[in-house]
């Protein structure tokens, strides 16, 4: 590369102007004043991103500082959204909103945002629809609108059964015919509004939608359906943290109980779908899946026993399965049920102890990662049967990762020894010696004396080679990941072992050791 | 990194082809790896990487991190296409891209951009491109000045004329 390419500066306009796209409408505008390159090229970058942070405190509820703050925003909104339409070779293409406050105060939010249901003067304008509305932001085709505050962090795995979310969006407002990706940060409705509901019924078409993220959002499930079926290019769905509500407000308590006992959700169009830590009407139902051209999930939460995923894509390529709660053998076996079809399976849970499968068959799955914690109560036979199950029911296994160290504490990590081995069979001698090589020094010398710390065999309970014999033809790669202590009963290096004895095409080992220092 | 044989092939992850930076460093890559490069992408299409492919404005180093992003992120085209490389989870890869960015000094990361742009890989241009943009947040025109060595060449009643035209960024 050139010499001098170290300035900004000598950066193409095409590059600045991407750098300002990504640029805080403030900050953007402000490049004007840096030199005669910048000047007015900041009006073309395609993007407004309007950023607010609100002053906290109930002291400010609809106190006069926090609605100049208001009127400032809206008006620097307005000018950054006007001067960008001025630039008349550059449509503004994408649209970000986010406001924030430094300490948990959803109050001061709302107010900021006057989208309170309580709030009396009801003849303001709410801040979004000011943006919304504005000229420049009708042909938008990626909107992003955040309000957050510290509280909602991603650390709690329990979306708020009292309802999330601050503000409300009407779909009716939004730039539909271009949309094509829409994000939303605690967003707490997606009612249209009355007046403008007969006529979004009939009129909201998302044509280009393409990608919808919620997080930390409250949504009616009618309203969602509203927009996915008016979606006909939806192809990626992520529900993070949200909570989908029934509309079973007007009938009787039983019959609500019982409408409420499964949610139906319909993703017709998506290929990918995330559900990370969502709530169906308050925990209290299960949820039914309808998405037929569905190729990867990923699902993170509790192991309900009522999870189904009807019309199964046939070509569903990867599944991704993180339980993070305690659950139930049963309400697992029949989760897992709804994937017997993949190709990618990753699961993961607090203990690989429960994640047995019996009684399932995975005739496509060609890789496998296995993530859950061996630990001082896990027991080599349990762990070893769990494994066994799981490996038994995929037959055309190739690649296999088994993590028994994901869930160990941060803290451990930091004081702990981690030594990467690497084994590929070039030539089987050379294999099967280097590997007895590493292994006998990474053999526990603490707890297992029944070997005096010399051999540990590749002898695990309840396996023997012909019991694997489905994968032992198929299986290329493994990759294993544990601990050596004094009460890993030398699991990891068994493991180790029998694979490098058993699995007769193996190609590559890979093998990860954590230990405490000493 | 260097290998002899352009064409070599592993099972999981397809053809293996080579890519060589200005310096002449040889980097192995597998197609899927490398294809998140649009450029290459193509290239491989039209069946023209069979030498290895020359990145004459790409020096070593800038290309040692943009194949290290690659190979992390190889799992997003893992979920689309048909390699079977393990995927790195998502939290895992946020916290990979904010320490590639973040400890970089400003003539690496501009050099990184303007590589990003020239392979077309359109994820790290975003990501170098929004740290840039995160480098200018809350900073002052005389601020963002410094810290990117940009000279004024404004005369004092130009600043002026622009300061008012656009009050509402200046004032606060």
């Amino acid at each position: 590369m050139a010499a001098g390419d170290d300035r900004l500066s000598d950066l193409p306009d095409d590059l600045l102007l991407r750098i300002l796209h990504f640029a805080n409408a403030k900050e953007a505008a402000s490049t004007s004043l840096l030199s005669r390159r910048f000047g007015a090229l900041w009006r073309s970058s395609g993007a407004v991103n309007l950023a607010a942070s609100v002053p906290c405190g109930s002291r400010y509820i609809r106190s006069a500082a926090l609605l100049a703050r208001r009127g400032a925003f809206v008006r620097a909104a307005e000018a950054a959204l006007s001067a960008a339409a001025a630039a008349a070779d550059h449509r503004v293409t994408r649209l970000t909103v986010h406001v924030e406050c430094d300490k948990e105060d959803k109050g001061s939010i709302a107010s900021f945002l006057l989208s309170s249901e309580n709030d009396e003067r009801r003849s303001h304008r709410d801040v979004f629809d000011a943006v919304l509305s504005h000229p420049a932001a009708r042909r938008v085709e990626e909107l992003s609108v955040a309000a957050v505050h510290p509280h909602w962090s991603d650390k709690g795995n329990i979306v708020s059964s009292d309802g999330a979310g601050i503000y409300s969006i009407n779909p009716a407002t939004l730039p539909s015919n271009t949309l094509r990706v829409l994000d939303l940060t605690n967003c707490r409705s997606l009612t249209p509004s009355p007046a403008a509901a007969a006529a979004a019924a009939a009129a909201a078409a998302f044509p280009r939608l393409e990608t919808l993220r919620l997080r930390h959002c409250t949504a009616n499930i009618d309203d969602l359906h509203r927009i996915i079926d008016a979606a006909p290019e939806l192809a990626a769905v992520r529900l993070e943290f949200v909570h989908l509500m029934s509309n079973i407000h007007d009938v009787p308590f039983l019959v609500q109980l019982a409408m409420a006992s499964t949610t139906r959700l319909r993703f017709p169009a998506a290929t990918a779908l995330t559900l990370i830590n969502c709530l169906t009407n308050g925990g209290m139902s299960g949820s039914v899946i309808d998405a037929p051209r569905l190729r990867s999930l990923t699902y993170k939460g509790a192991a309900r026993s009522q999870f189904e995923l009807t019309s199964p894509a046939p070509d569903m390529k990867m599944v991704h399965l993180h339980f993070n709660h305690y659950f139930h053998q049963r309400d697992y076996l029949r989760f897992i049920h709804n994937f017997t079809k993949v190709k990618v399976l990753k699961l993961k849970a607090e203990n690989v102890d429960d994640m047995a499968v019996h009684g399932v068959f995975f005739p496509n799955i060609a890789r496998l990662e296995l993530d859950g914690g061996f630990n001082r109560w896990s027991k080599t036979a349990k762990a070893a049967a769990v494994i066994a199950s799981m490996l038994h029911c995929c037959p055309v296994l190739c690649d296999l990762n088994l993590n028994l160290i994901s869930t160990v504490s941060p803290d451990y990590f930091k004081k702990s020894k981690q030594v990467q081995h690497v084994f590929q069979r070039i030539s089987q001698l050379d294999f099967d010696r280097s590997i007895e090589d590493v292994m006998r020094n990474s053999i526990s010398k603490r707890g297992d004396h029944r070997h005096n710390g010399d051999e540990v065999s590749g002898f695990i309970p309840g396996w023997t080679a012909c019991s694997f014999t489905c994968w032992q033809n198929n299986l290329r790669r493994v990759s294993l990941q544990f601990r050596l202590d004094e009460n890993s009963e030398n699991f990891g290096v068994r493991l180790v072992k029998f694979f490098a004895e058993n699995a007769m095409v193996l190609e590559e080992l890979r093998v990860l050791t954590v230990e405490t220092e000493t | 990194m260097a290998a002899a044989a352009a064409e070599a092939t592993t099972d999981g992850g397809g053809k293996m082809i080579i890519l060589i930076s200005a310096d002449g460093k040889r980097f192995e890559v597998t197609e899927a790896v490398a294809s998140q490069s649009q450029l290459i992408s193509n290239m491989i299409e039209d069946d023209c990487t069979e030498n290895g492919v020359r990145l004459p404005n790409v020096d070593g180093d800038i290309l040692t991190m943009v194949v290290d992003y690659c190979n992390m992120h190889a799992g997003d085209a893992a979920a689309a296409g048909d390699t079977m490389k393990a995927s790195s989870t998502e939290e895992e890869l946020k916290k990979f891209d904010a320490e590639l960015v973040q400890a970089l000094e400003n003539p690496v990361l501009f050099k990184l951009i303007l590589a990003a742009n020239f392979l077309n890989i359109k994820s790290l241009l975003d990501m170098t491109c929004q740290r840039v943009a995160d480098m200018m947040s809350g900073k002052t025109p005389e601020q963002m000045r410094e810290t990117f060595s940009i000279e004024n060449d404004f005369t004092p009643e130009e600043e002026a004329a622009i300061r008012q035209e656009n009050a509402w960024a200046f004032d606060d």
